[in-house]
């Protein structure tokens, strides 16, 4: 990459740039520069440093963050694991969790079945165990990320609960949850990924800012409860699994930006799950950026009780739909969509193949503030059906984006119709639109077939004169 | 003036601070840009950049190198606390996305540097007290040495091994662990 030769510019170089040994500039920075560069190691490669020179040679014990991950071993037929395993032994023997600012721990799924207990979990236990007969009895960390430990107890959580003033940031990733609860008053950012919890019932933090639940598994039979007063960010992707009772929020007033997924949808515990769903909206309702998927169900299959009490999105500015059904109003999606007054950008993905009903009778809702719209899998041939109703209903829409899915079967479809019925109805589903502040369409298109575009421009262009056109073609 | 809160951009970018290499070269920045740095922050804040704020650390190669980064990323930090405030702006919600891509690039393009420059870097940003800078330099050079033997370490490094025999044979024995 770089030319070693170019050293020219150490004489005029910053403090501490010259070195006495003639060019060593990185053994010449001060310790605590090299301790943030070895932060950026790897432990095993981290350690090694320590045969480069004297000076090197004690650095390494005092290094403030340190990520032991087992990728950087591989497997010996005939020693298995072990390399690893003293590695992270003598090292945790040298190296204090407690003073650490920074801890990342990740062993292979296999870890734990390769021997009959998991050693990675009992690490952590022994540090705890550790800490707490000496003094200080508290670990300064900032961030702790953990991976596939399968043994994460009571005691971790307690500790985690008294003993880390400090911990703003914890993820655990395809861990055991053997506690009942996460609580932190210093805790911002929790990201829980592929965890299987068992009898863990909920989170408790007056401080976390950032919540991910991304899928995992639960065992408890009642909601998972969630005490965040301050929370602002929130991703959960909800799964019949890691929320069986589905998940409670205590009031979640600054929510700002919330992404909820469903998976599993319309299976076994699908009535149950719809009551969850609406449970999930309405604690989502105050947040200004939404993302749902999976959200697919009509109002009826949600009961008519919980329609009477359909949460407003008075907030709501963002709003991105995905694997929602069509937005009619038959469906929540619909409803959503009807209570979101201040909507400023929609993204919708459009279900494939299906167009909205002709002769929708119920008017669409009105988007007084929409700006900019994007439809993922639009079908360019159905004769505006589905974006004349956006364009009516968003009077100052500025931007549209058009990601157009192919163009299935069209000229079939269109021979059967007839040339002139197309037109009239083209006429009626562009009737009304008075998008005069429109100023950009991107159309991304995957099929080479520019004639349909074409086609579909003219008619589109008739009505929008402000409007300019980018075409993008993608694979 | 020397208070304008960080949420007015307006006044931040009506603010212009100079900065005075070591080489007596002199820079016009905004506030904004020059407040990346902790240690000009501070020095704002107790008032004391009037006539220009002098870095007898830093050449004006450097300087300029440092402030080409620290206008990129003033204009991220504006950018996000725009979004979280307001979302005035969601209809560009894409372009922020964009933009972070865009950033990216910068990065690593700004890393493209000689080795003597990426240490002035990292001692300017230490100096500085600019976090970003710091981390991304220093994750250059940690990234330089991966996977190497320290042999070839000391190599890329011009790092001249005073071990003695013996205590290169006691560090093997004591680190055994990390070698194997």
């Amino acid at each position: 990459m770089e030319a070693l030769g170019k050293r020219k510019r150490s004489s005029n170089a910053a403090t501490a740039g010259d070195s006495p040994a003639g060019g060593d500039r990185l053994s010449a920075l001060p310790d605590h520069l090299l301790h943030e560069i070895m932060s950026h190691m790897k432990a095993r490669q981290m350690v090694q440093t320590c045969s480069l020179s004297r000076r090197w040679r004690r650095l390494w014990p005092n290094v403030p963050r340190l990520d032991i991950d087992q990728r950087e071993f591989t497997f010996a037929p005939d020693r298995g694991y072990r390399n690893f395993d003293d590695f992270v032994h003598f090292l945790l023997a040298k190296v204090s969790i407690a003073r650490l600012d920074a801890f990342r721990l990740y062993v292979h799924v296999g870890f734990a079945s390769f021997g009959s207990i998991d050693n990675a979990s009992a690490w952590i236990r022994r540090a705890i165990m550790s800490s707490s007969s000496s003094s200080p009895s508290y670990w300064r960390l900032k961030m702790l990320h953990l991976s596939n430990l399968r043994e994460l107890d009571e005691s971790f959580a307690e500790h985690v609960r008294t003993r880390c003033p400090s911990l703003e940031e914890l993820e655990l990733r395809g861990c055991t949850c053997r506690f009942k609860a996460i609580a932190s008053g210093s805790l911002r950012t929790l990201s829980l990924r592929l965890c299987v919890g068992k009898g863990f019932y909920g989170i408790a933090s007056p401080t976390l800012k950032s919540l991910v639940v991304d899928q995992g598994g639960n065992d408890i039979t009642s909601p998972f409860v969630v005490t965040a007063p301050a929370l602002a960010c929130l991703s959960l992707d909800v799964t019949p699994y890691n929320f069986p009772f589905g998940v409670c929020f205590d009031e979640v007033a600054s929510l700002a930006r919330a992404s909820v997924c469903l998976k599993e949808r319309g299976t076994l515990v699908k009535i149950k799950q719809l009551r969850d769903q609406l449970f999930a909206l309405r604690s989502v309702s105050n947040a200004t950026s939404l993302d749902l998927s999976g959200f697919d169900m009509t109002v009826q299959e949600a009961g008519e009780e919980s329609m009477s009490s359909f949460p407003e999105f008075n907030n709501l500015r963002t709003l991105e739909l995905n694997q929602c059904g069509l937005c009619d109003d038959l469906r929540v999606s619909g409803h959503i969509l009807r209570n979101s007054p201040n909507l400023e950008k929609l993204t919708l993905h459009l279900p494939p193949c299906l167009k909205v009903p002709i002769g929708e009778p119920l008017p669409h809702p009105e988007f007084k503030n929409m700006r900019a719209l994007v439809l993922h899998n639009y079908d360019p041939s159905d004769d505006f059906q589905t974006l004349g109703r956006f364009l009516r209903s968003s009077p100052i829409l500025e931007k549209l984006t058009l990601h157009c899915s192919k163009f299935l079967n069209n000229d079939a479809a269109k021979k059967k119709r007839g040339t002139s019925k197309i037109m009239t109805n083209i006429g009626q589903n562009l009737m009304g639109v008075r998008c005069e502040n429109l100023k950009f369409t991107e159309i991304i298109y995957k099929d080479d077939d520019v004639r349909h575009l074409i086609e579909f421009l003219l008619r589109f262009s008739r009505n929008l004169p402000n409007n300019n056109y980018r075409f993008t073609k993608v694979d | 003036m020397a208070s304008a809160g960080s949420g007015d951009e307006k006044a931040a970018a009506a603010a212009m601070i100079t900065l005075i290499s070591s080489d007596n070269e002199k820079f016009e920045v905004t506030e904004a840009t020059a407040t990346l740095s902790q240690t000009i922050r501070h020095m704002i804040e107790d008032g004391c950049t009037d006539g220009g704020v002098p870095l007898p650390n830093v050449t004006s190669k450097i300087l300029a190198r440092v402030i080409e980064y620290c206008k990129k990323h003033a204009t991220a930090a504006a950018g996000e606390e725009g979004s979280s405030s307001s979302f005035s702006d969601a209809a560009f919600l894409e372009v922020d996305r964009a933009f972070l891509e865009e950033l990216e690039e910068f990065d690593d393009a700004f890393l493209e540097v000689d080795r003597a420059t990426l240490f002035d870097l990292i001692l300017a940003a230490n100096y500085l007290d600019i976090k970003g800078l710091l981390n991304l330099t220093c994750q250059k050079v940690a990234d330089s040495v991966k996977g190497k033997t320290p042999e070839q370490i000391r190599e890329m490094y011009n790092i001249v091994n005073d071990l003695t025999p013996e205590e290169e044979a006691e560090i093997r024995r004591e680190t055994q662990w990390a070698f194997e």
